[in-house]
């Protein structure tokens, strides 16, 4: 039975703006193993990143709040914490890589400066041993000439390189838990492929549990062991790489699955695109989020709100048509009927 | 859960109107905008002093039995009163009604060097940033130029060179106001040039002149409400300035900052000289600065959500 | 970066350039002749001067002429006050007014960039709402008008400091922070707008993930990015602190070279106010260029893209 590393219970985040609040997360339960990676999909702007952040404690507040919940990781209670026991959490034990590599790293720093600051924020070291960790750090992200580019700016770092050295920040005092936020969604395709394998290196070296969020299927397929998918600030499905993919339950996972092109989908098949937007955050549905823009949608998916139900030990959705008496439909992914 | 009755399950099928009416009703950009500022009282409460002031200059003159430049020797320097409100000066001329006729001459050299401002910077900025390459170039030498010149001291010497007066006042502070405009129209230019709906009106053979009016000013016209906001404040700045030096309005025409500067010379022994045309100079600058503020903030498409 | 300097100085040069050939054709269209001025100077003096200036020959020579009188700092002759050269009254008044208006810059400076920082690590709440009410009154008085009002209520009323006058430290203090408030709520708002919009930025959120300290994500990450634009208007807020010595020094009686231009404005003193301007300029187009170059160091960014143009 694999170790837990990281625990989170009903999870709710909001967002207390002008017009109202904007509940972001609502109530989102899951957990990584040791080692593993789990990955987060899902429609833009469906809470992914403000529920890792979550997890760092990284929600700008005001207005954010983390509302309810609890967050356990490698045995500690993460929202208890002071923010000063926090800041011994971050960047040691957790590390966080961001989506945009051509804004995260500050302009005005070196690259050594960057990741050294980090190092001896959480290590005893000089600033001599700092910099030579730094260096062998950035080799271990595969920079070329590390030692000599440790001392250059980052606008003399192509997209790539850069997002080589925000792994470099995150993962630079041997992090548990490495988040990645859309890591490759700025980069080049060749480029991406190339960032994920470098994770992948990473992890088995250091054997860090990978939170990922992507949009791409194909970087789920080639990484995760399982996927979380989220709409409207909660998980709907969650299950192993292979149940999601192969043996997917809720009616938004096979629109998802349908609308992004996949490796493993016969060339000619069209790819379908989810009509229509989802439910504004200020004032949630009360019944499932998901039934105005459902095929399947049945009268009480739109008065009450599904519960989550277990399809095995590892595999559990939220959706209606998981019900006895609910009708049979037929699956539009691989033609299987639920039971 | 086996309570449920059978007939909610009953399928219903997608309701995508439902879906897109739950979004915010769209309001456009402006009604936007304006709801935006509503909400922000201290821009509103300036607002409403502007007005007022503005409503006060046009009336303001006609509300006292006197006339600007109206001269009683009998009254020569007396604090406010019942008779005069604001007190006299050293003519014994009637401070209320100096100061409301003044509100015209510096609100309107204020609102007309703006606008010129606005609109030479914009043609300016636009051509500039439209045609980019060579023209861009050449024509952002010039402002980078004109940028480091000391503004004030080129006013000075126009206004050495020519006839004293308001006309006067407005050329020489446009004459060189206009270069932070044009920067920014350029800069903004820059940026719509690429976005997809100029393109494809470029595509589809429409003329410069007519993207340049039709697609680009429209979305810079934000950017330039604030900007005029900003503007107006710093020419009544500016002629107060000049007033004090003696390069302003000539007697026995009066504007905010020619009074203010005659009652410096007298602010020991007869401070409400000073008074009254400073408050009225520092109340429009605060408002106007605050409204644009307000306005940018208001206006700003990035808060939007 | 050595490139970089070069060409900012040839610019400067040649703003310099600019300015006299302008201020040159402006002297050429004033009415009425240099040393025909209101108050007649007598014949052979004129004479004189005129040959000196070359005021006998043709247009292009006289600016030939003029241009090398400036080469080698050369001004002028006032026109109201008699034997005296333009460079010497700058010689003997300009110390003054450089010292009021460092005096007014720097403490500009620091109070303004502490109230911005302030204000925007404080972003909503109370320290924000006093250090932006502080920098919206300064920006909406007027020098002349705060001078004013201080040298009555501070000066008369109260009796704190001096009135007039520039003798000891006490004379410094309302005329430095009179000149110095405009600059200083300029200062304070664009350092707050600069340090909110950097606190927003995606680095300083890797900064925190980083575990770093608040303070230390504040000063080590966010005010280095965050005056960067403030550095540019540097010499705009110079210009403006250089022209409010012109009032600031005519209210409290202090005997600068601001006092100078105003009353050479006044009495039409053709050459003093040439003088005056070319010399100003100079001040102010070499502090652009020290702000330049200031701004080549503190943002990596900015020598590498001049290089590649
Ligand atoms: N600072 C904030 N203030 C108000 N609302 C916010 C804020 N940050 C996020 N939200 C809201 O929270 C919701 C979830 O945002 P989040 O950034 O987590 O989406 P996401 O799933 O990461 O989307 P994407 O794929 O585009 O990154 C959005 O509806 C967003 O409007
Ligand atoms: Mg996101």
């Amino acid at each position: 039975m694999a170790e837990k590393l990281l625990e989170v219970n009903d999870l709710k985040v909001s967002f207390f703006t002008y017009a109202g609040e904007v509940q972001a997360v609502r109530g989102v339960s899951f957990h990584v193993n040791k080692g593993e990676t789990l990955a987060i999909v899902g429609e833009s702007g469906c809470g992914k990143s403000v529920t890792v952040h979550s997890l760092m404690r990284l929600i700008p507040s005001p207005p954010g709040k983390i509302k309810e919940g609890s967050i356990i990781f490698d045995g500690i209670d993460i929202i208890s914490l002071s923010e000063k026991q926090m800041n011994e959490v971050r960047g040691s034990k957790m590390g966080m890589i961001f989506q945009d590599p051509m804004t995260s790293l500050n302009p005005t720093m070196t690259i050594s400066q960057q990741i050294m600051e980090g190092i001896m924020r959480h290590k005893d070291v000089s600033k001599k041993e700092a910099f030579e960790e730094a260096i062998r750090i950035l080799e271990l992200v595969e920079i070329p000439n590390a030692r000599k580019r440790a001392n250059n700016y980052p606008h003399q770092f192509s997209g790539g390189m850069r997002q080589r050295v925000m792994i470099a920040i995150a993962i630079a005092c041997n992090p548990m838990l490495l988040i990645a936020d859309e890591p490759t969604t700025a980069l080049d395709v060749t480029i991406q492929a190339q960032i994920i394998d470098l994770m992948k290196a990473i992890q088995k070296k250091m054997n860090t549990s990978i939170i990922l969020i992507t949009h791409d299927l194909g970087v789920v397929a080639d990484i995760a062991d399982r996927v979380n998918v989220m709409y409207a600030g909660e998980i709907v499905e969650s299950g192993t790489l292979n149940e999601i993919f192969y043996d997917p339950y809720h009616p938004y996972t096979w629109g998802l699955l349908e609308s992004v092109p996949r490796l493993d989908m016969a060339e000619d098949k069209p790819l379908v695109p989810i009509p229509g937007t989802p439910p504004d955050l200020l004032d949630p549905p009360k019944g499932c989020p998901f039934a105005d823009r459902c095929k399947y949608a049945m009268v009480i998916c739109k008065e009450q709100h599904p519960e989550m139900t277990s399809c095995s030990k590892t595999h559990k959705v939220s959706c209606w048509l998981t019900h006895p008496d609910a009708p049979k439909v037929e699956r539009p992914l691989g033609g299987m009927k639920i039971e | 859960m086996s309570a449920i009755e059978l007939e909610k399950f009953k399928p219903i099928g997608m309701d995508i109107e439902d879906s897109e009416r739950i979004t915010r009703p769209s309001l456009t950009y402006w009604q936007d905008a304006w709801r935006r500022l509503k909400m922000n009282k201290l821009a509103m409460v300036s607002l409403y002093v502007l007005i007022g002031i503005v409503i006060m200059a046009i009336i303001g003159p006609y509300l006292r039995p006197y006339t600007f430049d109206e001269q009683d020797y009998m009254e020569i320097f007396s604090p406010p009163s019942k008779d005069h409100w604001f007190g006299t000066d050293d003519l014994g001329r009637d401070l209320f009604v100096r100061v409301w006729m003044g509100a015209r001459v510096s609100l309107r050299i204020g609102f007309f060097a703006a606008l010129i401002d606005i609109v030479v910077g914009m043609i300016y900025g636009g051509i500039s940033g439209y045609f980019g390459g060579r023209t861009d170039d050449i024509m952002m030498r010039i402002v980078d130029i004109l940028y480091g010149i000391p503004y004030m001291i080129i006013v000075i010497l126009l206004m050495i060179l020519m006839e004293p007066g308001e006309l006067t006042l407005i050329i020489a502070m446009s004459i060189t106001g206009w270069v932070g405009t044009a920067r920014l129209v350029r800069g903004q230019v820059l940026q719509l040039k690429n976005q997809e709906f100029v393109l494809a009106a470029k595509t589809l053979g429409a003329s410069p002149w007519r993207i340049i009016t039709k697609h680009m000013f429209p979305n810079i016209l934000g950017i330039m409400i604030v900007q005029m906001t900003m503007d107006i404040p710093g020419a009544i700045f500016s002629e107060a300035f000049l007033s004090y030096i003696g390069l302003g309005i000539k007697l026995p025409n009066a504007s905010w900052g020619s009074l203010a500067s005659d009652g410096i010379k007298q602010v020991v022994e007869r401070p409400w000289m000073l008074i009254f045309p400073a408050v009225m100079i520092s109340l429009t600058m605060l408002s106007f600065n605050i409204l644009g503020d307000g306005l940018r903030d208001a206006l700003d498409p990035k808060l939007r959500n | 970066m050595g490139r970089y300097i070069g060409k900012r100085f040839l610019h400067s040069i040649f703003t310099l350039f600019i300015i006299a050939t302008v201020t040159f054709i402006l002297m050429n269209l004033m009415p009425g002749k240099p040393f025909t001025g209101e108050k007649p100077i007598p014949e052979e003096i004129r004479k004189n001067m005129e040959a000196k200036y070359g005021l006998d020959k043709p247009i292009h020579e006289r600016y030939v002429i003029y241009m090398k009188n400036l080469l080698r700092g050369d001004l002028g002759m006032s026109m109201v006050h008699k034997h005296r050269s333009v460079g010497s009254i700058i010689k003997e008044r300009f110390p003054i007014s450089a010292s009021l208006g460092l005096r007014a810059l720097s403490f500009a400076l620091i109070a303004g960039l502490f109230l911005g920082i302030i204000a925007a690590v404080n972003h909503g709440k109370t320290w924000d709402y006093v250090s932006m009410i502080i920098a919206v009154i300064g920006v909406s008085v007027p020098s002349f008008i705060i001078g004013g009002l201080l040298q009555y209520f501070v000066g008369v009323k109260l009796r704190l400091f001096p009135v007039t006058g520039w003798e000891s430290f006490k004379h410094t203090v309302i005329p430095s922070f009179a000149l110095g408030l405009g600059t200083l709520a300029v200062m304070a708002r664009m350092m707050r707008t600069s340090m909110l919009d950097v606190l927003n930025q995606d680095y300083i959120k890797t900064a925190k993930a980083k575990g770093l300290p608040r303070r230390a994500v504040v000063w080590r990450h966010g005010i280095r990015n965050a005056i960067l634009p403030v550095v540019t208007i540097l010499g705009p807020l110079v210009a403006g602190i250089t022209t409010g010595t012109f009032v600031v020094e005519n209210i409290f009686a202090i005997p600068g070279l601001g006092q100078f231009l105003v009353s050479s404005v006044n009495q039409n003193d053709y050459t003093l106010i040439m003088g005056l301007t070319l010399f100003y300029s100079l001040i102010l187009v070499t502090m652009n260029f020290i702000v330049d170059i200031l701004y080549g160091i503190v943002d990596p960014r900015i020598t590498l893209v001049e290089r590649k143009e």
